[in-house]
């Protein structure tokens, strides 16, 4: 028989997880020993890759602010990963008080965790769910009950669609999930790229090897490749940019090289 | 920000600064640097007071150290650099007019307590982390234990309650599963079925390709086959089976089991013998109508059985509806002739009906 739909295949620990290795680029624990050596040596090729994804923090910092301040108190948050610091609830919900959060992810691990740092709060929620099928996700109880869907939404893909292949249609699944959305809703979206890497392309394509020998492949796409993601709506200033180029709050030449490569874009609906 | 020019305030605010943009970079804070710097000033004013305080106390900088990790600058560098400006700018920018001799020698305790609380605090947040990601591991074990469960119990209620017989053998052809319905098609004795092996199963009157079939199967040349198959049940009886097997094979794609679905097709065929032996013979006389009815006749007939004792167990009655001789005899691709006035009377067999002698007899 089949297995239902939300039950994971297994829980196989010894396989390195994107989030968990996500984790440890950014000087958290929560992850295991097959994570650190996949992060290990894909940095082999990309010492700055722990500056990406610090870059790609602090850019959701201040797009998720930046829809607070237009007036966004949902948000909707596939890819989150393994809950460190400065989680989208907590930013979100300083901002402004009362925001809900629904977290999506399709990691076991990731989500049992993110359940046992959300307790107690009422505004935020995780779901077990893929990216890849968006009726689960917006078929999900806690998206019914903290989400009003009639009102805009902040939908945040950040640093989650370059995991998914062109034969798995990225597009179609960012086009289902946005057509649910209300008019005035934004797309908050970060993407890798070869485009911006302050190394020789070669050197980078190390680091996507690695991420394909643990099963997890990188798809680095064009600028123009993730525009299209962005089809249909209205860019919010200054468009799709290098992530320290987004509405930057410090001055971007003070920013770690790294910090630029791939692109970082908030779109709204019409 | 309302600190009087090089006042002690304006003094600890560049002393803030300088720590801030010396651990920035190592840092993995979401936060922009001027943020970042703002979370150090409460610790650089302390760092700042346990400088010019009358006795060394190793617990306010032990504090400020495990703060830093606190402000996920969990990288050791974030130290190193922290008390490299410690080191240089505290003194200078926060002992006022101190005794710089003493200064000097409370500032390096300063640093040997902060390098203490940070790796305690290091030490304390691995853990806890290390925990609650393996606390974590072990949940969503818990959870896919129990879909897995409750995926099992239904498959069970589903294997139990199936009214086709299912049986599980692995490559070997070791029996390992059966169901209700497998062991009651067998005549309801367990033992009979589960333990026993697959090629025990052999039948007089399997069909030359059964077994070849089979071979492919579990050798994963063939992912299922489907064929009539005779099984002799424990008290000698026949049993005649549609029967589907299919290769069962792991998440790498390599066989592991093999599954066998059953219907039990006796009756069925006990009934087609019937219609085929009256579409055959006369009705009247009980001769064979056409030279070709009788080859068929046998080979169809189960073997394994004496077909005397079974045709001795036959009922014959002589109330039979007349549209089974005229219009709906079934066609058998026989030319078959009507009966003949001339026949000789004789007892027609028996319509079939489930729960006759028949049945019972072929149980």
């Amino acid at each position: 028989m089949e297995r239902p739909a939300w039950a994971p295949r297994s829980i196989d620990i010894s396989v390195p997880s994107v989030s968990r290795i996500y984790d440890y680029y950014l000087g958290g624990s929560h992850n295991f020993e097959v994570d650190r050596e996949a992060a290990r040596r894909a940095m082999e090729f990309m010492p700055g890759l722990p500056k990406i994804m610090q870059a790609n923090r602090a850019f959701t910092r201040r797009a998720v602010r930046y829809a607070a301040d237009a007036g966004i108190t949902q948000f909707l948050d596939i890819g989150s990963g393994i809950p460190t610091f400065g989680n989208v609830h907590e930013v979100a919900q300083t901002a402004r008080p009362g925001a809900r959060v629904v977290y999506v992810d399709h990691d076991p691990v990731a989500v049992a965790h993110s359940q046992v740092v959300l307790e107690g709060n009422a505004d935020a929620a995780v779901v077990a769910a893929d990216l890849l099928k968006p009726r689960d996700i917006l078929a999900s109880p806690q998206v019914e009950q903290l989400l009003d869907l009639e009102r805009p939404v902040a939908l945040l893909l950040v640093a989650i669609l370059h995991f998914v292949e062109d034969t798995d249609d990225p597009y179609a699944a960012v086009a289902e999930l946005t057509a649910a959305l209300a008019p005035g809703s934004l797309l908050v979206l970060t993407h890798a790229s070869y485009e911006g890497i302050p190394l020789p392309p070669g050197r980078a394509e190390g680091a996507v090897d690695v991420y394909r020998d643990i099963r997890n492949p990188l798809i680095m796409r064009s600028r123009d490749e993730i525009a299209r993601f962005f089809e249909g709506y209205d860019m919010v200033e200054p468009g799709l940019v290098p992530m320290p180029h987004w509405r930057p709050e410090t001055a971007p030449e003070d920013e770690d090289p790294y910090a630029f490569s791939g692109f970082a874009g908030v779109g709204r609906t019409s | 920000m309302t600190a009087e020019p090089d006042g002690p305030e304006d003094r600890l605010r560049r002393f803030a600064t300088i720590w801030s943009r010396a651990v920035f970079p190592v840092t993995s804070t979401s936060l922009t640097r001027p943020e970042f710097e703002e979370q150090l000033l409460p610790l650089a004013r302390r760092l700042s007071e346990a400088l010019r305080a009358r006795s060394f106390e190793a617990e306010t900088p032990k504090e400020v150290g495990a703060a830093l990790v606190g402000a996920h600058c969990t990288d050791p560098d974030a130290l190193a650099r922290s008390l490299d400006c410690v080191d240089a700018y505290l003194v200078l920018y926060c002992g006022e007019d101190g005794p710089q001799e003493e200064l000097r020698t409370r500032c390096s305790r300063l640093q040997h307590a902060m390098a203490a609380g940070f790796a305690q605090e290091l030490r304390e947040r691995t853990l806890a982390e290390q925990e609650a990601i393996a606390q974590a591991a072990l949940r969503a074990q818990g959870v896919v234990a129990q879909a897995l469960h409750a995926s099992e119990a239904r498959f069970r209620a589903v294997f139990e309650g199936a009214a086709i017989g299912i049986g599980i053998a692995d490559l070997e052809g070791n029996i390992l599963q059966v169901n209700g319905a497998l062991v009651r098609m067998f005549g309801g004795g367990e033992q009979a079925v589960r333990g026993r092996n697959v090629s025990e199963w052999t039948h007089a009157d399997d069909a030359p390709q059964v077994w070849r079939l089979y071979d492919e199967l579990v050798r994963g040349e063939r992912e299922h086959y489907h064929v009539e198959k005779a099984f002799y049940r424990p008290d000698g009886t026949v049993l005649w089976t549609n029967l589907t097997v299919s290769l069962l094979r792991d998440a790498d794609g390599q066989p592991q089991y093999q599954l066998a679905l059953m219907e039990d097709t006796t009756e069925r065929r006990l009934l087609n013998l019937r219609l085929r032996y009256e579409a055959t013979h006369d009705a009247l006389t009980g001769l064979p109508t056409a030279p070709c009815s009788s080859n068929a006749w046998r080979r169809s007939w189960p073997p394994g059985r004496a077909s005397a004792s079974a045709c001795a167990t036959w009922t014959w009655t002589a109330s039979r509806p007349s549209t089974t001789a005229s219009g709906t005899r079934p066609a058998t691709g026989c030319s078959s002739r009507s009966p003949t006035a001339s026949s000789p009377a004789r007892p027609r067999p028996a319509r079939w009906s489930p729960g006759s002698a028949v049945t019972s007899s072929w149980r």
